[in-house]
């Protein structure tokens, strides 16, 4: 399936959407890189599945539920020290407002 | 609008479930704890958390799918939907795409003098972002995660709302649905109800909807209205004008009035959604839904007609009181012990309604309990008590939340019904005005209402009305 190969634009877009950094010079592997992984996915296409239901899960169980009850974590101070920057319990994090949010 | 163009309207409203815990992990979902106190590793999407769901919101989802006459999904998966920002560490929203719990239902709401049927094309279950607080000054913002996580419903309607008063109405009517259900309590305020709405115009007579915008951020009742007025008027200049009306995410400004377009400086969203492999699916067998729906409070449009049917109450009393859950529980705990729907109804939306109010209490502060509204109205109906001393009375219970039995007893309020007793204070009032008497006897009837206020206030205001009017009559009568 060569014609779905990656393009630099799709590199750069995806870089973009996960928030990596891509040099312009490493576009070109990436591409190149991706799109030979993706070809090898791309042999299953050869069987015809047309009658095959999507499997979006691989054990099998449903309804795995949990009864609405509270249990405080014991560790949250932990967590909040992971945290690179702090205002008391805040995490600080560079200035970002979307524009539906007031700042 | 009056004219040449229609308007269309479709809501979103998110409804914030008021179940104890999170959607998928342990951590509170209350409202207004100290900023991160309700996190766990999940809430921070640490590596190797792991979600479970909370079987009371798939149960809430499914009493407001039968509410709103949906069709409930039997086989239901949840989906990630991508996006980078601080209110959702994880890196997605945990949410459900394709295949929401509910479809295909429709509401009744109130528009003008009649009713109206609007679709709901769906209700489907997601977790809620974080909050984030900007700071200009310092250049940060500052995140609490508490409320990533708290379950929320989002009802997508039909575009079958045709004003703002109708989409007014329809938030209304799912308000008090969820508050009914006790799913959520539906404060806007604390941002447990919000709603983003999609409005065009379309010229009357034509089937094909017009290019639509979505506005965003109207979160009370009031700025609903405003923000479709502002929003209508806005789109009817640019038709008039001979421009067209481009597709954009607006938001409603409350200090202006106004609405703006939002000019995402962001890639279009590519949410690239897919199935969550944590979470394995979820099925709804039918006896689930059965039993979801016997557990089901009755719902306001069934109390209402029952209220108007069997109790003879009025259309508007019927709908003063269903309005809130907790107004027609208290409705029926003081008829329950009164017998009597429409002196029950009367005390409690004239006399209680007033104190609560002049108070700023609401209903479940009352200092008057139904049970003993119920016992002073059967002491009314029982002439213990005349229906103007009761209002005494009853201020007297609201301020002390004392019984109304020992009310009357402390204070003797306690009516006098006994005719001899009273044929003796009429007596007394004759002999105590002797020159007033004469007039009376003579033909000077003005002096009844004389005598009356005499008795009263022999009696301190406890003598049955009409049975002193009665006896002075014959006392009159008698002296002749």
């Amino acid at each position: 399936m060569s014609e779905n190969e990656f393009t630099e634009e799709d590199i750069e877009k995806l870089g973009t959407l996960s928030r990596i950094k891509i040099k312009p010079d490493e576009r070109a592997s990436l591409a190149e890189d991706l799109s030979s992984i993706l070809g090898y996915i791309h042999k299953l296409d050869q069987y015809d599945v047309s009658e095959v239901e999507p499997l979006s899960h691989v054990h099998g169980s449903t309804n795995v539920m949990r009864a609405d009850s509270v249990k405080e974590y014991d560790n949250k101070e932990g967590i909040l020290n992971n945290t690179p920057d702090r205002s008391g319990t805040f995490i600080k994090v560079p200035l970002i407002v979307r524009p539906d949010e007031e700042a | 609008m009056q004219g040449e163009y229609e308007v269309v309207i479709g809501l979103e409203v998110h409804v914030q479930l008021s179940t104890a815990s999170k959607i998928f992990c342990a951590s509170s979902a209350a409202y207004g704890a100290d900023p991160n106190n309700n996190i766990d590793p999940l809430t921070f999407g640490l590596p190797g958390s792991l979600p479970v769901l909370n079987k009371q919101v798939v149960e809430s989802a499914i009493m407001m799918g039968l509410a709103l006459h949906c069709q409930i999904r039997r086989f239901n998966r949840f989906a990630r939907k991508h996006y980078f920002y601080p209110d959702l560490p994880k890196g997605y929203q945990i949410s459900q795409f394709d295949e929401p719990i509910c479809e295909h239902g429709n509401v009744e709401i109130e528009s003008g003098d009649s009713t109206r049927t609007i679709g709901i094309t769906r209700i489907h279950m997601e977790e809620d972002a974080g909050k984030n607080i900007h700071d200009m000054r310092t250049s940060a913002s500052l995140v609490d995660l508490n409320r990533a996580g708290v379950p929320l419903l989002e009802i997508v309607s039909e575009p079958d709302i045709r004003s703002p008063a109708e989409a007014s109405s329809y938030l209304k009517k799912i308000r008090q649905l969820a508050r009914y259900l006790g799913v959520s309590d539906g404060n806007m305020e604390e941002g447990s109800l919000r709603c983003d709405a999609n409005v065009s115009l379309r010229p009357r007579g034509e089937l094909k909807f017009g290019t639509r915008t979505e506005i965003k951020n109207i979160n009370s009742f009031k700025f609903v209205e405003r923000a479709l007025e502002y929003e209508i008027a806005r789109q009817h200049a640019t038709l008039k004008k001979g421009e067209p009306v481009i597709q954009e995410t607006r938001l409603f400004d409350s200090n202006t009035g106004t609405t703006h377009s939002m000019r995402s400086k962001e890639e279009s969203a590519d949410y690239r959604y897919f199935p969550d492999p944590d979470l394995p699916p979820l099925v709804v067998e039918e006896s689930w839904i059965q039993e979801v729906g016997v557990r089901m409070p009755r719902l306001p449009d069934d109390y209402k007609k029952e209220l108007i049917d069997k109790h003879g109450l009025s259309e508007y009393d019927a709908g003063v009181l269903t309005s809130e859950r907790s107004w027609v529980d208290y409705f029926d705990s003081t008829l329950e012990i009164c017998g009597d729907a429409k002196l029950a109804c009367n005390w409690i939306t004239s006399e209680l309604f007033g104190l609560l109010k002049k108070e700023g209490k609401e209903i479940e502060e009352s200092p008057v309990k139904p049970e003993d509204l119920g016992t002073l109205i059967s002491l009314i109906k029982k002439k213990t008590v005349s229906g103007k001393m009761a209002k005494d009375v009853f201020e007297e219970m609201f301020a002390s939340g004392n019984k109304p039995e020992a009310i009357i007893k402390d204070k003797g309020l306690e009516q006098i019904t006994d005719e001899d007793a009273i044929r003796k204070i009429v007596e007394q009032a004759f002999n105590d005005n002797e020159a007033q008497a004469t007039q009376f006897i003579e033909g000077k009837d003005k002096l009844h209402g004389f005598f009356v206020g005499q008795v009263m206030k022999l009696s301190k205001g406890a003598a049955n009305p009409e049975i002193t009017n009665k006896l002075i009559i014959a006392e009159r009568d008698k002296r002749k």
